[in-house]
């Protein structure tokens, strides 16, 4: 079967696809640590700060793993 | 309305400072975004050439971000050294400045994660790091200067330095094989414990290669973006730039909270493995 259209490489497709729910995947993390950490924080006022702390860190992690598949599938897209 | 007209003559300079006027867009993108040779100081200007520096018979090759690097370093050392010099009772002005961020990370960050002892010995590696991170973060907003953490191999330098620090300071406190066996549960039979320490060594080494790649993709992310909204103007139509020019302003704020943000990303998980590693059972 020959190519309808040229110069279309399937394999965007796939890098494109699978960013985008990479990145679904950890908005929906850093989401959900940021709604658990203000109802700790509404429920008990003290721990302010160091839950503060600990959620600037969790979504750094968080977003750590989602840029590295961010960087990942920029190569694919860049090199083919 | 002179701030409007200010960006779009900033943003205009920004991408006709390209030397080779090549229609190519994505290399347009990657000459702005990756190191070079030389030095775009002004759009009109001609860009600085950067030689490679001769030591008798070795050749340091020197770009862009190696002379960024120097540049952090000069302003660390500048303003550090006026902050703090002298035999002062009371801080100065700069000094007021400055040490709310020290104290912030020593109490907040670098004490609680590693302990009195622990921490007391680390903390000017810790400040060092956190301040040059910052600095270079930084600099890569100002449209002079290029992000010199936005370069794969700065990172993965900073990520081995804390590499070694890990197993240096892990050796220190419980020796050569406690290094080892201080990565297992103690009492556990013999070939689990192996089977174990085999898992955790690459383990240690993903930690750090994850630390680099963190660092450089949010800087070159930010940079990134902001390029390809601005190279909208070009493939799109020049009105575009209305639109294009509010967005990037955005992006720029965002990135200065990201820039701050990876560098005490940066320190406190550095913090946070040594102390792991170097933990006594």
């Amino acid at each position: 079967m020959e190519q309808a259209v040229s110069g279309i490489n399937i394999s965007y497709f796939g890098a494109v696809i699978s960013l985008a729910i990479i990145v679904a995947g950890a908005a929906f993390g850093i989401s959900t640590l940021g709604s658990k950490a203000l109802d700790s924080m509404a429920r008990q006022p003290d721990i302010k700060n160091d839950a503060r702390i600990l959620m600037i860190l969790g979504a750094a992690l968080i977003e750590g793993v989602a840029f590295f598949a961010a960087v990942a599938c920029l190569i694919l897209i860049m090199t083919k | 309305m002179h701030l409007i007209f200010l960006l779009l003559l900033l943003t205009g300079s920004v991408l006709g400072s390209s030397s080779n006027s090549s229609s190519d867009l994505s290399g347009m993108l990657m000459h702005h975004v990756s190191d070079q040779k030389e030095w775009a100081i002004l759009p009109a200007v001609p860009p600085i050439p950067i030689h490679d520096l001769k030591i008798g018979s070795l050749t340091i090759p020197l770009t862009m971000h190696a002379i960024m690097l120097v540049i952090a370093a000069a302003i660390l050392i500048i303003v550090f050294c006026a902050a703090f010099s002298g035999n002062r009772t009371t801080p100065g002005k700069l000094g007021l400045a400055i040490e709310p961020v020290v104290l912030f990370i020593r109490d907040a960050l670098i004490y609680p994660v590693m302990g009195e002892k622990l921490g007391q010995k680390w903390l000017p590696f810790f400040l060092t790091l956190f301040f040059f991170l910052l600095t270079s973060n930084i600099m890569g907003l100002i449209p002079l200067f290029g992000t010199s953490t936005g370069n794969l191999s700065v990172t993965t330098a900073l990520a081995l330095i804390i590499l070694v620090a890990i197993v240096a300071q892990g050796m220190q406190s419980n020796g050569i094989f406690g290094f080892f066996k201080n990565m297992v549960p103690a009492g556990l039979p013999l070939p689990i414990g192996i089977f174990l320490i085999l898992i955790e060594i690459p383990g240690l080494f993903i930690k750090c290669s994850v630390l680099a790649i963190r660092l450089f993709a949010n800087m070159i992310a930010g940079h990134f973006v902001i390029l390809s909204l601005l190279l909208l103007i070009f493939i799109i139509h020049p009105a575009a730039s209305v639109i294009s020019v509010p967005l990037a302003l955005f992006i720029n704020l965002l990135e200065l909270l990201v820039a701050v943000i990876q560098a005490l990303v940066f320190t406190i998980l550095s913090a946070i493995f040594i102390s792991m590693f170097s933990s006594h059972h």
